[in-house]
């Protein structure tokens, strides 16, 4: 069936069948390949995204639950951010993942950047609690998550 | 690597030297979804595999039916082991040929799949592998090691011949031990000596990036692999093995690799033959992505080991002997356990002098999934064993812990369980003396022994060495190449035959290169691993990879300096001799040009600017009784853990860890302390949380939501220290990092909760069921 929705703030097209997922639609649709799959099942949180404005495990939302709806992607994070902060390239995010030596692997990096992204839209001054729990969702095998956190903690300041 | 120049978004690379902090040279393409993982790559006419599964774990294998898969519209092959036109072996060790690629009579495992679907998407193929039918006669199985020596227990290789000589009988297949002085009379002299059996549990690696491969076939025979993987060059040979083409058909391209930690050591090399061999049938790209379930069924884990450790001290707290027994869980296949256990046997003792030792060491054959490569690689199974016993011992004699690992503990002028008289870069006692420090050990030791309500605190210590590189029983080449080619625009590329998976390699690399030749680092691109650029480097394993390729980069770079330091120079209007090459410029002080300058004018002149770089690990040796330098250099380090334990509900709540490590020289301080609080938090999941439960042999926790892997909730409060005790023949001085940081831990929390409850625990995880079995 046919939907039509926005993605990184561009109308998208797509023919997508009953079952096909988010994640689905992104990865072999669309070409967004920076949303990555760790499980499937909505375990590890390596695939959120932004869903009109909530961060989702895209492995488990439907395509066709998305008609009509917003979606924003790691793809689309540097757009998203504000433009004082923002170089226009990289979300203060993602330059405080890079500075702060948060990224090992990478796999886990785009969910849990989507994570923060969802946790300081709704809470820009998060305390370090917080950000724990925000992205408890999100799994890492190879940081400890310390610098995750401070990286988080650094793109709120 | 994209090139960065200061104009552009990413946060600009500094040009490090080795010791700074410098940035990752990839986390700009990982943190933008730019960085480009196996299941992110696509080809022209590109299909799709699955594999199918017996369903048991022990089974004659009587035929495969795939008619009705066949008939299905889109399915294009399926493929069972008389489809393998080459070798059906896949095991990484050729000594030990058990392990078939796809098994022909006999299942062994429930990971163990019997034929491969190809179909025109990923969704297909899984389906239409479930309608395989596969003919089966269930045997029984084993799944305990220690039953699976005895004499009645089913065989999982009954078509290998006992060895009675060696000791090598029904399941036992590998020995090792070791034999140093006399033991007896070691024992005669101790004044007190504890005994105790300890027993580990499987440890999934959990990389978040599931095994994948892409085989694209190319002219003639030859194929080119895709693959996430630690050991490209292990993959190399089995291609070349499963298609029964030369190695210099095979191309492998090791894709940005999500996380490792062993677990891509040797099985990706299954995926990927899997993969080359339906695409050698089918003529076209396919593409096989295990989903998380089947990660779980088809890669290795951590070994479980059941250990019998015996120690003997005097009362002034010197040990005189100790006697070890490890029976060590293989699975179905013996894969990696000859070199692990290897690696157990020559570090059983720890980190102490110990005059009179004898270990002996048992691979045993189970129907479980196969143990292999994990962090630590069957250390940290024996450290639970060994730290418990030390730390016993202490209490016992009225010793400080920590004291008595100092007293006992191995410096220059040591010698180990090996016999090997430690010559150079032995910093345990100053890891021992760090941690004490930075963790309040003192105080919180006596402070913590005081308390009497509900939570009750404990502080333990875990000590450890490991011998950096493959070592002596290594069957794999020790040795590693690099090739480094200069630009005309003083842009340089770099070829590794070592791994980048996560660690920060690159990064490491690149500081290496831009502080040696004077590039600056923005201008340094490191390539993932090709094998068609450079030769057999060995594995990305062991702790190894910054010393072997950093070596193998900077003996290039030497020959780059001779052939580019007379153009400087005549350019310049200096000897050569005076030439030196710093991050960004080459020259002297008073007179110097850019690398790029300099690069444009070597070119101009027609002045070589490519090198190959190679290295060689130092002679090894380890004999019949486990004598001998076993390996070349050790790294060392000490943890301290906290704890706080709810004496109501046994749960175990980790606080703080302090971590201290010689690591020889810190090449660069931010990803080096990433990978510490890395594996602290892997130590703490095998200490606490992860558990991996079978039926029949069949995991029944495949996935995250029922095998807890610890969150950003767990984390304790982790400090890190480095000590640098430099190793003469390291790059910069630098020892090996890898592995370290995840295997103290286990040890230093169970002494924690000990030191908590008064009780000692044997048996792994820590969970809050065991700790409130064992309160009452």
């Amino acid at each position: 069936m046919e939907i039509t929705l926005t993605v990184n703030g561009r109308e998208r097209f797509a023919d997508v069948g009953p079952t096909t997922t988010l994640v689905e639609l992104l990865r072999e649709h669309l070409g967004l390949t920076g949303t990555k799959v760790g499980c499937g099942h909505g375990e590890c949180g390596a695939c959120t995204v932004i869903l009109d404005g909530e961060p989702v495990n895209s492995c488990l939302v439907f395509a066709v639950q998305c008609a009509g709806r917003e979606v924003l992607t790691i793809e689309g994070l540097a757009d998203a951010g504000a433009a004082s902060d923002s170089d226009g390239e990289r979300h203060p995010i993602q330059r405080a993942f890079v500075e702060v030596g948060a990224v090992q692997c990478g796999y886990c990096t785009p969910g849990m950047i989507m994570s923060a992204y969802a946790l300081l839209a709704s809470n820009p001054a998060p305390s370090r609690s917080e950000i724990e729990r925000a992205v408890s969702g999100n799994l890492c095998r190879c940081t400890g998550y310390v610098k995750i956190v401070d990286a988080i903690e650094k793109a709120s300041a | 690597m994209s090139d960065r120049d200061d104009t552009g978004g990413p946060p600009e690379i500094s040009s490090a030297r080795v010791g700074s902090p410098a940035i990752r040279v990839d986390a700009d393409d990982k943190s933008t979804g730019r960085a480009v993982y196996v299941d992110d790559l696509t080809f022209p006419g590109m299909l799709h595999a699955a594999l199918v599964y017996p369903g048991c774990a022990h089974a004659r294998l009587l035929g495969v039916r795939p008619d009705e898969a066949i008939r299905t519209p889109g399915v294009r092959a399926v493929l069972t082991a008389q489809d393998v036109p080459g070798e059906n072996q896949v095991g990484v060790l050729r000594s030990y040929p058990d392990q078939p690629l796809l098994p022909h009579d006999t299942v062994r495992y429930s990971g163990d799949a019997v034929a491969i679907v190809v179909a025109d998407t990923g969704a297909l193929a899984r389906e239409a592998a479930r309608s395989v039918r596969v003919d089966l006669e269930e045997l029984p199985g084993v799944f305990d090691a220690v039953e699976a020596m005895e004499p009645n227990a089913p065989r999982v290789h009954p078509e290998r011949e006992d060895d009675d000589d060696r000791g090598l009988v029904g399941n036992v297949f590998l020995r090792e031990r070791v034999r140093k002085g006399d033991v007896d009379a070691g024992f005669e002299e101790a004044d007190i000596i504890v005994e105790r059996t300890f027993r580990t549990h499987h440890q999934e690696h959990a990389y978040l990036e599931p095994l994948g491969a892409i085989a694209v076939p190319g002219e003639g025979s030859s194929v080119t692999v895709y693959g996430t993987m630690q050991c490209p060059y292990y993959v190399q040979k089995a291609v070349a093995t499963a298609l029964g083409v030369p190695l210099a058909d095979v191309r492998v391209i090791q894709t940005v690799t999500g996380g490792g930690f062993g677990g891509k050591e040797d099985v990706p090399s299954e995926i990927c033959a899997c993969a080359a061999v339906a695409a050698a049938k089918v003529g076209k790209p396919v593409k096989l992505v295990y989903t998380r379930e089947e990660d779980f069924e088809r890669s290795s884990k951590r070994h479980p080991m059941t250990v019998t450790y015996r120690l003997g001290a005097t009362i002034d707290g010197t040990f005189t002997a100790a006697d070890i027994r490890i029976v060590a869980d293989a699975g179905a296949y013996s894969t990696l356990t000859p070199i692990v256990v290897f690696r157990a046997t020559a570090h059983a003792t720890g980190p102490y002098e110990i005059p009179n030792v004898r270990t002996d060491a048992y691979g045993v054959y189970t129907n479980r999934q196969t143990t292999g490569a994990f962090r630590g690689f069957g250390q940290p199974q024996t450290i639970f064993a060994s730290e418990s016993v030390v730390d016993e011992i202490a209490c016992a004699l009225g010793i400080d812990p920590i004291e008595i690992r100092v007293r006992n503990g191995l410096a220059v002028g040591k010698r180990t369980a090996t016999d090997h008289l430690l010559d150079e870069s032995v910093g345990l006692p100053e890891t021992l003396r760090i941690a004490r420090e930075r963790s309040g050990w003192d105080e919180k030791r006596e402070a913590f022994a005081g308390d009497a309500g509900r939570v009750r605190r404990g502080i333990g210590v875990g000590a450890i060495y490991y011998g950096v590189s493959l070592g002596a029983r290594g069957l794999a080449i020790d040795g590693s190449g690099a090739h480094v080619e200069i630009e005309p625009d003083g842009s340089v590329r770099v070829a590794i035959g070592g791994t980048e998976m996560g660690q920060g390699l690159h990064t490491v690399l690149a500081q290496i290169v831009s502080d040696s030749l004077g590039a600056p680092m923005h201008a340094i691109h490191i390539g993932h691993v090709d094998t068609s650029l450079v030769p057999d480097s060995g594995p990305s394993v062991a702790s190894r990879t910054t010393l072997m390729s950093g070596n193998a980069v900077l003996d290039a770079v030497a020959k780059l300096r001779e052939s580019m330091a007379p153009v400087a120079a005549d350019v310049l209007g200096v000897t050569a001799e005076d030439v030196e090459f710093g991050p960004g410029r080459v020259g002297t002080r008073e007179r110097s040009v850019t690398f790029a300058e300099l690069a444009a004018e070597c070119h101009a002149r027609d002045v070589a600017t490519v090198a190959d770089g190679w290295y060689k690990a130092p002679v090894t040796t380890f004999d019949e009784d486990g004598q001998g330098d076993a390996y070349a250099v050790y790294s060392f380090a000490t943890q301290v853990a906290e704890v706080e334990v709810d004496t109501e509900t046994g749960a175990v709540a980790l606080v703080r860890v302090t971590a201290a490590h010689d690591v020889g020289k810190v090449l660069n301080p931010v990803t080096l302390e990433g990978q510490v609080q890395g594996g602290v938090l892997q130590g703490a999941g095998m200490a606490l949380y992860e558990i991996m439960k079978t039926e029949g042999g069949r995991i029944v926790t495949p996935d995250f939501a029922t095998y807890i892997l610890p969150t950003s909730v767990d984390v304790p409060e982790i400090e890190v220290a480095f000590v640098e005790e430099p190793y003469s023949k390291g790059p910069f001085g630098a020892k090996g990092i890898g592995e370290t940081p995840a295997m103290p831990g286990a040890a230093a929390i169970a002494n924690a909760v000990s030191h908590a409850t008064g009780i000692r625990f044997r048996e792994l995880p820590l969970t809050a069921e065991r700790v409130k079995l064992a309160l009452g």
